[in-house]
């Protein structure tokens, strides 16, 4: 997973995307050790544990659990993972450039 | 000695009537009382088999050592104990303790011909037991791959019907209406039924707890929020967070971008 996730921000930089990790591994502190060591560069939620708010709220049981929200906050995929997850990201960045048409 | 206390005889007869008393009771209760020790005397040689091998198990020195060792972990050469103290025991609910014992250990080995008797001798004989609380989340975790969908799903409801035990009934309605909605084949009705047992849940059984963690409720609260906010093409409810450097942030604040929200950890 974090290896195509360091690949797919490397090659998204300049696109109206954003991947958001909801992380469960801890405070603050220790999940900024994990970002260094895993050189992780995009955003973290701090959830503290598994029952952090986020995923309490969102009544997530397994892990990694993912959604894929379009530009109107839409949920339009879950669970894809590596290529499919790529497939799902560069269809709806590709919708985005068809509506500005 | 003080002198408020009883005359020695007084004091005698108590104790006679005393013992007596546990006598009949002993008698009373003597088969039963042999098959509770033969049933704990089991259990016990696993729980000492299982301390052993968890103690074994962290002196392990590397992954290797760990991946050998879990192949030789106890249980599997209980089973066929459990069987024969539940046939011994049949009717009594030690006889559902055993058969529950046998469906574990049997689901946790790959066991499928004694994890479906196991099973169906439960449904069938001891529906209505006090004693199978754990038996939904059995179902529904680790013995769905050898029921298949279906008798997944029948078998819970079985317990749901038969069972008048409310430690049954509402894990029963949870994992009922939890393996619905993971199907992602799911017709709407379906959806629309797990629905109506999860508020069932939260309207007839709101204290009922498993061992660990919430309420079947609060659950089944979590999982009504799933089906009504978070299914693909509704919009993702927003949600106010804290980032790595302690800034806030909400998910409302990325509109106008492709978002991809991965809930994970390292652990």
């Amino acid at each position: 997973m974090l290896p195509h996730e360091r690949s797919l921000v490397k090659r998204l930089q300049s696109q109206p995307f954003a991947l958001i990790g909801i992380n469960s591994d801890g405070d603050a502190d220790k999940v900024k050790k994990i970002l260094k060591d895993q050189d992780i560069t995009w955003r973290q939620s701090i959830e503290g544990s598994t029952r952090g708010p986020w995923p309490t709220k969102w009544n997530v049981k397994s892990w990694p659990t993912i959604y894929v929200l379009d530009a109107q906050g839409v949920i339009r995929y879950k669970n894809v993972r590596e290529k499919a997850m790529d497939e799902a990201i560069d269809t709806l960045l590709a919708e985005m450039k068809g509506a500005k048409k | 000695m003080s002198t408020r206390s009883r005359p020695q005889w007084m004091r005698t007869t108590l104790v006679a009537l005393a013992l007596g008393f546990v006598a009949i009771l002993g008698y009373a209760r003597d088969a039963t009382t042999d098959l509770q020790k033969k049933f704990d005397a089991i259990v016990e040689r696993l729980d000492k088999a299982e301390k052993e091998f968890a103690k074994t198990f962290e002196d392990a020195k590397d992954d290797d050592e760990r991946d050998a060792l879990r192949e030789k972990r106890p249980g599997e050469e209980f089973i066929p104990d459990f069987q024969a103290f539940a046939r011994e025991a049949k009717g009594n609910d030690l006889a559902a303790k055993a058969w529950m014992k046998v469906a574990g250990i049997s689901a946790d080995f790959g066991r499928k011909a004694d994890a479906l008797e196991a099973v169906d001798t439960l449904l069938s004989d001891y529906a209505k037991s006090p004693s199978i609380e754990n038996l939904p989340g059995l179902i529904s975790r680790n013995l769905n791959r050898f029921l298949g969908k279906e008798k997944t799903d029948a078998a819970l409801r079985t317990l749901i019907e038969k069972s008048p035990h409310k430690n049954v009934v509402a894990p029963a309605l949870f994992s009922c209406a939890s393996t619905i909605m993971g199907d992602k084949k799911a017709s709407p009705e379906r959806i629309a039924e797990a629905r109506a047992m999860m508020e069932r849940l939260q309207k007839e059984f709101p204290d009922v707890k498993p061992a660990r963690g919430a309420s079947y409720a609060a659950m089944a609260e979590g999982v009504l929020f799933e089906i009504d906010n978070l299914q693909i093409g509704k919009v993702a409810p927003d949600f106010e967070t804290i980032d790595e450097n302690g800034v806030k942030f909400k998910l409302s604040d990325y509109r106008g971008k492709v978002v991809v929200l991965d809930f994970w950890g390292m652990w």
